[in-house]
């Protein structure tokens, strides 16, 4: 009780340095705490935007994929084909802490010149249009044409696609009928007649390194709503030419063999059945065959499959559907969003991690400013101090009266910048700052800007204060220790 | 019984590149209950002797007992622990906590011996303000008393832990004669009602009336007794 007297007394007494101290941890406080919440507002931001308009919660791919990172790869990598498709989808979709699931294609492919010019590249989605509309539905904004019908073909090019295919080509390619060249990107709009197309040939590659080549009919352009400079990249197109694409099976090309045809392709005994011999290969064999013929193509082949959560976080559900995939022997496994989407996803990580470097900084040369001026205050105070030591008072108590003085000085001037940082977050969406701009919006978390503050954030800015001030009343506390009542003398 | 048993005191300071002898051998016994006045020309040595005592100073050599305790074998923590229960003290100058009123300065060292509850240490500093002639000055800071109402306090403040030495450099050497000689008689006052011991060093032959020991210093040596 004593120590806190003398320490807000002192404060109070020297009002013009304790201000100064106050001053610099009130902003420290406060910027660290609006910072947070930004960032905070970012994860939460880019996770709705990727989550809810490209990826889904997890993803869920071949267990031959070896990277997690399966839309972002680079150049030319293959995400592998997904089997047993329906195998997997079952049981995802029984699991009631699933909300929905969606098939999808993914690859890298080629679209070629028909002049013999440069070929382009695309990532080509492919999907059932009419599911992955349900799955996302307001991901895409068509600016011209159509989605297709089910049944109908064609793809679908964002502006990133169209711009990068321009860049390459020096074409541009647009639905039949669409004369609005605002709707081109803009270096494209003084592009000659003769280089819009309205088809565009794309070349696909499968594993084993053959490749296949289908004319697409461009049904429809527009844009992502969300994040479009990074998915615009992505063109989207119905499955069945997709699958054309990668030369994987198609619906349509589908054989259904009879049981001694499925016998004699999946038998381990030709010799058996060359010799004549009756005994044809035993039922026994059949679970095996079956499977082994379901793991080559009896389902429809996709590349993933995106899943949608309820009452379950990602890490937590991409966890748990790897566990079931595995337990059921299928050839996949689940990969949280934030791993499927490569660096996007550690974006916000990256992001805090500089802030925090920011905050460090900022707060390293705050500690400096803090310890320099309550060391010169412990040495203004020599006499003062020294005659406490002088009547009997030891040296850890004139070091716990400077951790009070400094302990309060933080509660009142640093709670006061983490309230005022956490008003500022509360108020800021309220304010409507709107951005346009794609890249904006994943720093906004969103169209508005919209900071969030979690109990754990202000967890981290009260125990970074803490820390801060701790560390910088050390020396301070050292020196004001070490003060004698002779030292006092001999000021005097 | 003696207090204080001094043998053999040296103290030397460095400065520069000389050595300053500022006590050259000193050996001197202070009895319970003595009213000593070391006196002596400035630069004499009897600062430095009250604060060899007070264990304030270290000697460089020689043997400084308080209580029986030797002083030079104690630590930092024993020092303090001695100042706080055995000795009081009263500066020339620096005396007072300025933040705390006249009252809470008397608490201090009682606070810091914590073994009162706060209503008896409240008590007992009222009791020892009121007997300094300041019981209605209990709320006033020190900036606002004169200097001789802060000596006042200060020997409140040392009184208050009933110790068994006060130690008082120059008690009246920034008063005026009349308020130097209150305090004097405060100090005389209490010597003879609480037998304390009191030793103070001034150089004003003026106050050397009111001690009944006079030690003379001179040099760091003592030349009279």
């Amino acid at each position: 009780m004593l120590i806190w007297r003398l320490a807000w007394r002192n404060l109070w007494r020297h009002r013009g340095r304790s201000l100064v101290v106050g001053g610099i941890l009130f902003l420290g406080a406060l910027l660290l705490t609006f910072g947070n919440g930004v960032v905070s507002g970012m994860e939460r931001g880019l996770e709705r935007q990727v989550v809810e308009s490209f990826t889904g919660d997890v993803v869920i791919a071949s267990d031959k994929q070896e990277d997690d990172n399966v839309f972002l790869t680079m150049m030319g990598k293959q995400v592998e084909p997904l089997y047993r498709i329906n195998a997997i989808k079952g049981l995802v979709d029984s699991q009631k802490w699933v909300a929905a699931s969606l098939p999808m294609g993914k690859n890298m492919t080629m679209a070629l010149h028909e002049d013999e010019g440069s070929p382009g590249y695309i990532f080509l989605l492919g999907v059932d249009f009419a599911a992955w509309h349900k799955f996302f539905p307001d991901a895409f904004k068509v600016e011209a044409g159509r989605i297709p019908a089910p049944g109908q073909t064609g793809i679908l090019l964002p502006g990133g696609a169209n711009t990068q295919l321009y860049e390459t080509m020096g074409e541009v390619f647009v639905p039949e009928g669409v004369t609005d060249t605002s709707l081109l990107p803009l270096e494209a709009r003084k592009v000659d007649a003769a280089h819009i197309r309205h088809e565009v040939v794309v070349m696909g590659y499968s594993n084993s390194m053959a490749s296949f080549d289908q004319r697409l009919k461009v049904v429809a352009m527009g844009r992502y709503k969300s994040l479009n400079t990074i998915w615009g990249h992505f063109a989207l197109t119905d499955i069945e030419s997709y699958r054309s694409v990668m030369g994987y099976l198609r619906q349509d090309e589908k054989v259904v063999l009879s049981k001694d045809q499925t016998d004699i392709l999946t038998s381990n005994d030709l010799d058996a059945l060359l010799s004549g011999n009756d005994s044809a290969p035993k039922s026994g064999a059949a679970s095996d065959t079956l499977s082994v013929a379901e793991a080559t193509g009896t389902d429809p082949v996709w590349n993933l499959l995106l899943v949608r959560l309820k009452g379950v976080n990602a890490a937590d559900g991409a966890k748990r559907l790897d566990t079931l995939l595995k337990q059921a022997d299928l050839p996949a496994r689940a990969v949280p969003w934030n791993k499927a989407v490569g660096v996007i996803g550690s974006l916000a990580m990256l992001i805090r991690g500089a802030l925090l470097g920011f905050a460090g900084l900022l707060f390293v040369v705050a500690g400096i400013v803090i310890a320099n001026t309550l060391a010169m205050s412990a040495m203004e105070r020599t006499t003062e101090i020294g005659m406490m030591r002088a009547v009997g008072a030891t040296r850890t108590f004139i070091a716990r009266l400077m951790l009070c003085e400094t302990s309060v000085l933080a509660a009142a001037f640093g709670g006061a910048g983490v309230v005022s940082g956490a008003l500022l977050v509360a108020v800021t969406p309220w304010l409507g700052i709107h951005t346009g701009n794609d890249l904006l919006q994943m720093v906004y978390g969103g169209e508005i800007f919209h900071p969030l503050l979690r109990p754990q954030d202000l967890l981290a800015c009260l125990l970074e204060l803490a820390m801060v001030v701790g560390l910088a009343s050390l020396y301070p506390m050292k020196l004001a220790a070490s003060i004698t009542p002779l030292d006092a003398i001999t000021r005097e | 019984m003696n207090v204080v048993e001094i043998h053999n005191l040296v103290k030397d300071y460095p400065l520069g590149s000389t050595i300053v002898h500022a006590v050259r051998g000193v050996d001197l016994d202070i009895p319970q209950g003595s009213l000593m006045s070391i006196t002596g020309p400035s630069g004499s040595g009897k600062t430095t002797i009250l604060n060899i005592i007070g264990c304030i100073d270290t000697a460089t050599s020689g043997s400084v007992k308080v209580n029986g305790q030797e002083t030079s074998s104690l630590t930092d923590r024993q020092l303090t622990d001695l100042r706080l229960h055995t000795i009081g003290f009263i500066f020339q100058t620096f005396n007072l906590v300025p933040v705390l009123t006249a009252l809470e300065n008397v608490e201090f060292p009682l606070l810091l011996q914590g073994k009162l509850s706060t209503g008896k240490v409240r008590e007992k500093a009222r009791q020892f303000l009121s007997s300094v002639g300041l019981g209605d000055h209990e709320e006033h800071k020190p900036a606002e008393l004169s200097g001789g109402q802060r000596q006042r306090v200060a020997i409140a403040r040392a009184l208050v832990t009933d110790p068994s030495l006060v130690l008082a450099d120059e008690p009246t050497a920034n008063l005026d004669s009349e308020t130097g000689e209150s305090i004097l008689q405060l100090m005389q006052k209490m010597n003879a009602e609480r037998g304390t011991t009191f030793v103070f060093s001034t150089h004003d032959a003026q106050v050397l009336r009111y001690a009944r020991t006079v030690v003379e210093i001179h040099d760091g040596r003592i030349v009279g007794a």
